[in-house]
């Protein structure tokens, strides 16, 4: 599959995700959010294992993975303690905008990725458009 | 104490997708990434669970977590091999341009009158679309 199309299919899927959330909150579930994100990565957990191709463990891979599933777990629950303590014109553009920059920093100063003018005016209105969008 | 958890946040999501290029880098295997990744989620997750007092659990909360978990899998997998192949400063950005749709779902389907501030977002997240979509033909990808 060509990079476009599973960015594509990526985007699509988190649309879902991200609508899903919404739909949460506006069921008044979001008391049960822990317990939906419990069974959510507890299935990718199952579904995960299932596909791994290979069974001998790579301490690089594990270590990835702390790293992914600290980013993912911690992100959410943090994310969530803050919109309970601030409110959240505040914490969602903070965080939401502070992230992009962060990893389009990451992607340019540590991993060199070269960027254009226009994917860098790209990156300039996403994080606008997503500061606007949080708030 | 707020800050602090908003700052947390934003650093750990930022962890997330810089593992993402990291995996690539060192040139882990994808499926063995991704399987740690959800199994030190679920560990996290496991124990707010146990240290907090959510709602128990009902079949609803479980619909959800299946229609989710299946999402993010899909998702995750996708996303780390798009990776491999691209840059992880457009494909970041992209993936959480996502963040349009819930504001769409609100005025089509809650029908919430979008503020003059969603709306510029909205033709941002366009002109964003538009000019990383240039960017990425420029490069190749």
């Amino acid at each position: 599959m060509t990079y476009r199309r599973l960015i594509l299919i990526s985007f699509i899927l988190n649309c879902f995700l991200a609508t899903a959330t919404k739909a949460i909150s506006e069921f008044g579930m979001t008391r049960s959010i822990p317990m939906v994100l419990l069974v959510m990565y507890g299935l990718g957990t199952l579904l995960a294992f299932g596909a791994m191709t290979k069974k001998r463990i790579e301490a690089k891979s594990l270590w990835i993975g702390l790293m992914g599933g600290f980013g993912t777990a911690v992100g959410m629950g943090s994310n969530m303690t803050a919109a309970s303590i601030l409110p959240g014109y505040q914490v969602f553009p903070l965080v939401n905008g502070g992230t992009l920059l962060l990893v389009a920093l990451a992607g340019r100063l540590v991993f060199r990725e070269r960027i254009g003018p226009h994917g860098l005016a790209g990156i300039m209105a996403g994080i606008a458009a997503i500061i606007l969008l949080s708030t | 104490m707020g800050y602090f958890y908003a700052i947390l946040a934003l650093v750990a999501f930022a962890v997330l997708g810089i593992s993402y290029k990291m995996s690539d880098v060192l040139r882990c295997d994808k499926s063995q990434a991704n399987f740690f990744l959800f199994l030190f989620a679920e560990g996290f997750m496991l124990g707010w669970v146990l240290i907090g007092r959510p709602e128990p659990i009902t079949w609803s909360s479980i619909g959800f977590g299946i229609s989710l978990g299946l999402a993010i899998f899909l998702s995750i997998v996708l996303f780390r091999r798009a990776i491999a192949l691209g840059r992880i400063s457009i494909s970041w950005t992209i993936i959480n341009l996502a963040l349009i749709a819930p504001v769409l779902a609100s005025v089509t389907v809650w029908h919430e009158t979008p503020s003059p501030r969603h709306c510029l977002g909205f033709a941002l997240t366009l002109a964003a679309i538009v000019l990383l979509g240039i960017d990425m033909g420029r490069a190749g990808e």
